[in-house]
């Protein structure tokens, strides 16, 4: 009925001007854009101002409306609400809730803090004056607010306090119990309903009003048990009685007066009375009972006869006394049943009384007819219905349906024998009523088809065939077909299958409703394999060798006939003479039980395990790991976390990540796996190393003229792919020739490093391309080693050309140049032996690299080692085709190019490692020379200065320059903590000089 | 213990849960750190509101932790110090009070001298017309301005009317008059609205003036009837002068100080 509940929270002064504010700031513009006009700053402003009024009004007017208006309430609770929370205290803080709301509000003339500064907004001339307009609005609204306080913080202790009010009901059927405190009414209340109210043995135990609810005739009772009332005037009494005076005014119920006759709560019978007295004036008209509670300690009849002579004048007065017991539960239902009569009747008869009912029974009237006179007027049944009943036999039905034998007794009687007959029931004459039906199917009597004969005949049939057999007429052999009958039925068969198949194919495709949608990229679908899938499918053998991919499929060896496709690259290899002679495998393995089943007795527990392994990587999964141990991060610096505004703690991850850059990391992985695993590398690779170095000279001996490339090599890349394939990572640096972008394909997700070739000048671009470049993309396509730079693919996208490369993390120069990393002598060997692998590698090839130092090693973070930069790079052999001195870095440039020598070969390479490896030893470069003759000093100074007849043709060269001569210096006190055998290989690099000029 | 009071129904039945305390305890510990994360978390506006609240706090308690201190700690009552009282190391020096005197009374008359024009605030910025007025443009092609609006507040008098459109060159908006200004007696401390008489000088201009333009710094004329001064003769006051001390057209309303 009220749902005091309902009423939302009243926030203090301080959270309500909070909410206010931060509303606006959240739900309004925020920003004031430089190119605003000053119309629209003022309208933004205006904005503020107005959003902030109307959000106050709101909440406000919520307010209001929520609390109830003591007018328009029941006046129990109108009262009641006087009682507890002072009529007058709470009327003046609604009413000044209200006033706020005007004086905020723009619809008042005299103060109207919103509408009086939006006019003044109207006139702001600049953003500044706007701005504190606006400031000066809200801040007089919060004032007003912050002058209200202590009425929010009334209105929210009445709401709270309401909301926990008991729900009663002022108008349904309701017993109030009263009297004296410590009587039992909260024991009886207990009794009757679930209200659950404590009892104590102290009086005012029960402070305010406890409602509960009992049940009488299918009807609900509402049962109120009220504070104890002590009998004093009206003024004296406090609020927790007044509430009892209130419920009692104010509810029209049965009013149930307990007493206790024993006197155990602390008042006679006398001083009850009196009380009863002095509250009378509320019971008037309202049905009124009289209970003795305590009936086990003092019954009635051993009451004092005083006592009992006043309650025998009230039950003269026409008021029941009744005796009850809380304890033994003794009269107390018939207490309640009879108050709950009592009220019935009462409230039957209020009804009656009441206008409403008089309205209603004026509308209503009862005929009772009166009795004319004494004669008989039976019903008129005409005799001829009378006889058609008779003839029907109805009355007869209904006699035979009283003893008729239903199928269920039959059944019961019959037991076993029982079958429900159907046909018994029939309108037919019993005659003919079991008669066989004929069979109809399909217009014809199937008893007219049937033969009667026909067990007999089968019978013999049978016995026919039987002696057949048995005569051996079935025993003769079955003639054979021959094999190309048999040929030709399989191929017809697979024929019919065949073409059945492809109709039904057709029809599929046929019947398609679908959208037909372009397919992404063109496919291949015709194939030689396809070919021959399909002809060998109709059962067509194509003459021919099938390339080595379709061997697998290729039934018949492949040898032996003609060749009519290209022959695959490599030969391939045959199948192994002998057998492969091992020890036989020991029973332990043979007998061995792969690991994810070993331990499980059964399927089922491998299920279960298997199920249990899945449901444990689940967590992982949801975080796209492989498992605890993979901590990759694809993205060191995703944009998000680094571009633009950051809010939030948006900066938290990548804080994290800050410590942890790309290169830095990589750095540190590498230096720990170099550092670790290859300390104790074997002493002989190093030999290695040096063998092939001194083999390298005499292998450009043994070539000829004739420079050639192996070119036959599996190709590796696939159809070329386009551009758009790979997403832009990072940007990695800048050449002279192309910009080199870290990029990530999006299928496969690997990480690669694109290289964009510049359009070089006119002349360069003469062909198209960049002539370092496509020399680069020639070379790359053929090379595949560990140690060369690996082209991945390329690509062509306008007149640009991409190449597709490993991506590699770093390259020794920023190794080297970073003092914080160590070099054990072990990573130094680990640099070379890569190094020289991969150069011997490409001096195998016929390849020069021309342009080798430490920042075209490129390094993973595994330690592996990859020559780049292959723009320099040039086939050599060929003595005719002179080759042009301006290669290699000077630094690494050795002293014969820097005097003009336009034939060399690998002795170039072998130079500028060795000026890597002293780099390496050193820390810093080994010949930074300022320009080409101070390369030359520095070299000298060194190597000392070279002679005719230490090195015979010198003089000859193009760009000789005699220099001062000079004494070597030692290499072992240059790098005096190098072993021997180091400054051997050093010493044999940078000293091939007389090898190095064999043309 | 009203019939809905469910959970202290329940305590007093049951009693509180056994680590009810401890978690008590616990969440109170807590509660610092729990500050802190707000702190670091909160951004813009709400850190603002946090921040300030938090100071607030935190100087609340120091005080309070001040005054137990000094509460527990035991110290000798100060003793006051006698009037005039003058440390042992300037006894020997003569009080020279007649310079003083001398000087006081050189102010006290360079004071009279100016002091008829001397105001609560000296100096204020001019204001220039192009700040004051807007330039409303009129005729068929709107190439006439000699039309101005003041946009700055006004007192318009009660019984003026404007004139035809045609003779008006000064526009005051009806939204930019005021009527009342918030006046403080420096003396009483004390804040009133009362109604506006006049103004008596805008410092900018003479024409300011007569426009009744309100500005910072602006003499006006406030009837004053209300506080109850009396002259020497036992009349009651009724107008006196007050100077306006703030931008009355950024702040939407009048403040000014008495000129006593």
């Amino acid at each position: 009925m009220y749902n005091f509940k309902k009423i939302t929270v009243v926030p203090t002064a301080a959270d309500f001007i909070n909410i206010m504010l931060s509303k606006t700031q959240r739900k309004t513009p925020t920003v004031v854009h430089k190119h605003y006009k000053i119309s629209r700053i003022r309208q933004f402003y205006m904005r503020k101002v107005r959003f902030t009024q109307q959000n106050f009004h709101d909440r406000l007017s919520m307010i209001l409306t929520e609390f109830p208006k003591m007018e328009d309430i029941h006046p129990f609770y109108a009262d009641l609400l006087n009682v507890l929370y002072d009529k007058d205290h709470y009327k003046l803080a609604l009413g000044q809730i209200n006033i706020a709301r005007h004086l905020i509000d723009k619809w008042v003339t005299s103060s109207r803090v919103a509408k009086d500064y939006v006019r003044l907004m109207k006139y702001g001339d600049s953003l500044y004056r706007c701005k504190q307009l606006k400031k000066a609005a809200l801040g007089r609204m919060v004032t007003i607010m912050k002058r209200q306080a202590s009425s929010l913080q009334y209105l929210e202790h009445v709401r709270q306090h309401m909301s926990r009010l008991p729900s009663i009901d002022p108008n349904t059927r309701t017993i109030i119990l009263c009297g004296f405190p410590n009587v039992g009414k909260s024991s009886f209340i207990n009794k009757i309903t679930r209200a659950d109210v404590e009892v104590q043995p102290y009086s005012f135990t029960t402070k305010s009003l406890y409602v509960g609810h009992t049940d009488y005739k299918y009807l609900k009772w509402q049962v109120i048990d009220t504070p104890g009332l002590l009998d004093h005037p009206l003024e004296e009494r406090n609020t927790i009685e007044m509430q009892a005076i209130t419920a009692l005014a104010h509810i029209r119920a049965c009013v149930l007066f307990i007493m206790d006759p024993s006197g155990q709560c602390g008042h006679n019978v006398e001083d009850q009375i009196r009380l009863f007295e002095s509250v009378k004036p509320l019971f008037a008209n309202k049905p009124l009972l009289v209970a003795l509670n305590k009936s086990d300690v003092m019954r009635r009849s051993d009451m004092h006869p005083d006592d009992e002579s006043r309650l025998t004048i009230l039950e003269k007065e026409g008021i029941p006394v009744m005796e009850m017991s809380t304890v033994s539960e003794q009269g107390v239902s018939e207490v309640k049943t009879e108050a709950c009569e009592r009220l019935l009747t009462y409230r039957v008869e209020m009804k009656l009384k009441g206008k409403k009912m008089g309205d209603i029974l004026n509308r209503l009237h009862v005929a009772l007819p009166k009795e004319r006179d004494s004669i008989q007027r039976p019903p008129c049944i005409p005799d001829a219905v009378l006889l058609k009943k008779k003839n029907k036999g109805m009355e007869v039905d209904e006699e035979d349906a009283k003893t008729r034998k239903l199928e269920k007794d039959l059944e019961l009687e019959l037991g076993d024998d029982y079958y429900l007959d159907l046909k018994k029931w029939y309108d037919l004459p019993e005659e003919y009523r079991w008669d066989i039906l004929p069979e109809i199917w399909n217009g014809h009597n199937i008893a007219d088809f049937m033969d009667p004969a026909i067990q007999e005949k089968f019978q013999k049939l049978l016995e026919e065939e039987e002696m057949r057999e048995k005569a051996g007429f079935y025993d003769d052999e079955v003639v054979e077909e021959d094999d190309k009958m048999k040929f030709i039925r399989a191929t017809a068969k697979k024929i019919r299958e065949k073409r059945m198949l492809l109709s039904n194919e057709h029809r599929m495709t046929k019947t398609s409703t679908k959208a037909k949608m372009p397919r992404p990229g063109k496919v291949r679908d015709r194939s030689v394999s396809r070919l021959r899938r399909e002809m060998s499918d109709l059962g067509v053998n194509l003459p021919g060798r099938k390339r080595k991919r379709d061997n697998s499929m290729d039934v018949d060896g492949g040898d032996g006939f003609g060749s009519n496709y290209e022959r695959a690259a490599r030969s391939r290899s045959r199948p192994p003479l002998k057998m492969l002679r091992s020890e036989s495998v020991v029973r332990a393995r043979s007998t061995s039980v792969s690991r994810d089943r070993s331990g499980l007795k059964d399927e089922k527990a491998i299920t279960k395990v298997k199920k249990i392994a899945k449901k444990a990587q689940l967590k992982m999964n949801r975080q796209a790991r492989k498992g605890e141990g993979d901590r990759v991060i694809l993205d060191m610096k995703p944009k998000h976390l680094f571009a633009g505004k950051r809010k939030q703690g948006k900066t938290d991850r990548a804080k994290i990540l800050r410590g942890m850059r790309s290169q830095d990391v990589h750095k540190r992985l590498w230096f720990n796996y170099a550092s670790e695993a290859r300390e104790n590398w074997p002493e002989s690779r190093e030999k290695l190393a040096q063998d092939e170095e001194d083999e390298e000279p005499g292998a450009s001996d043994r070539m000829g003229g004739q420079s050639q490339l192996t070119p036959s090599r599996k190709r590796r890349r696939g159809p070329s792919a386009t551009h758009a394939q790979y997403e832009k990572i990072a940007f990695l640096g800048e050449g002279q020739f192309a910009t080199v972008y870290k990029a990530k394909h999006p299928v496969t997700g690997k990480v690669v490093a694109v290289k964009k070739i510049k359009i070089g000048s006119r002349a360069e671009a003469e062909d198209g391309i960049n002539r370092t470049a496509l020399r680069e993309i020639k070379l790359l396509y053929e090379l595949n080693h560990e140690n060369i730079i690996g082209l991945l693919d390329i690509f062509g996208q306008g007149s640009n050309i991409s190449l597709v490369i490993d991506f590699m993390d770093t390259d020794l120069e920023v190794l080297i140049k970073d003092t914080g990393m160590v070099f054990t002598p072990g990573n130094v060997k680990d640099f070379m032996i890569q190094t020289l692998t991969g150069l011997q590698y490409l001096h195998e090839r016929w390849i020069l690299h021309r342009d080798l130092k430490p920042n075209n090693l490129l390094l993973n973070e595994d330690g592996l080692l990859k020559i780049s930069d292959f723009g320099l790079a040039k086939e050599y052999g060929d003595s005719s085709r002179p080759m042009t001195p301006m290669v290699i870095t000077r630094w690494y440039r050795p002293p014969e190019l820097l005097f003009g020598a336009r034939c060399y070969s690998t002795g170039v390479d072998m130079w500028s490692v060795g000026c890597i490896l002293a780099e390496l030893l050193l820390r810093a470069p080994f010949f930074p020379g300022e320009s080409d003759l101070r390369q030359l000093e520095k070299i000298f100074s060194v190597m000392g200065t070279p002679t005719e007849e230490i090195w015979p043709g010198v003089t000859q060269l193009s760009d000789y320059v005699r220099f001062e001569p000079q004494q070597p210096h030692r290499l072992e006190d240059i790098f005096s903590a190098a072993p021997s055998d180091l400054i051997y290989l050093l010493y044999s690099m940078l000293t091939g000089l007389v090898k190095r000029l064999e043309f | 213990m009203p019939q809905n009071e469910h959970i202290e129904l329940h305590r007093k039945r049951h009693g509180t849960r056994l680590d009810y305390h401890e978690r008590k305890r616990k969440k109170e510990a807590r509660a610092g750190k729990k500050a802190s994360y707000m702190a670091k978390k909160l951004r813009g506006i709400k850190a603002k509101m946090y921040a300030k609240q938090r100071h607030s706090e935190k100087v609340r308690m120091n005080k309070t932790i001040k005054a137990h201190e000094e509460k527990l700690s035991k110290k000798r009552e100060e003793e006051k110090v006698a009037e005039g009282a003058v440390p042992v190391y300037l006894l020997d020096r003569e009080q020279q009070n007649r310079g003083k005197v001398l000087s006081n009374m050189l102010k006290q008359k360079r004071k009279e001298k100016a002091g008829k024009w001397e105001v609560p605030i000296p100096k204020v910025r001019a204001q220039c017309e192009a700040e004051m007025f807007r330039v409303i443009k009129s005729g068929k092609r709107r190439k006439k301005a000699w039309k101005r609006m003041v946009t700055k507040v006004c007192f318009v008098g009660d019984g003026f009317t404007r004139k035809p459109p045609k003779f008006e060159r000064f526009i005051r908006p009806m939204a930019l008059r005021c009527n009342k200004a918030h006046v403080t007696h420096p003396e009483l401390k004390a804040t009133f609205q009362l109604p506006i008489l006049g103004v008596k000088r805008n410092p900018s201009s003479p024409m300011y003036t007569s426009l009744g333009a309100i500005t910072k710094g602006t003499i006006i004329e406030v009837n004053i009837s209300e506080l109850g001064l009396v002259t020497q003769t036992g009349k009651v006051v009724w107008g006196k002068y007050a100077q306006v001390t703030n931008h009355p057209e950024n702040d939407g309303c009048i403040n000014a100080v008495l000129l006593v």
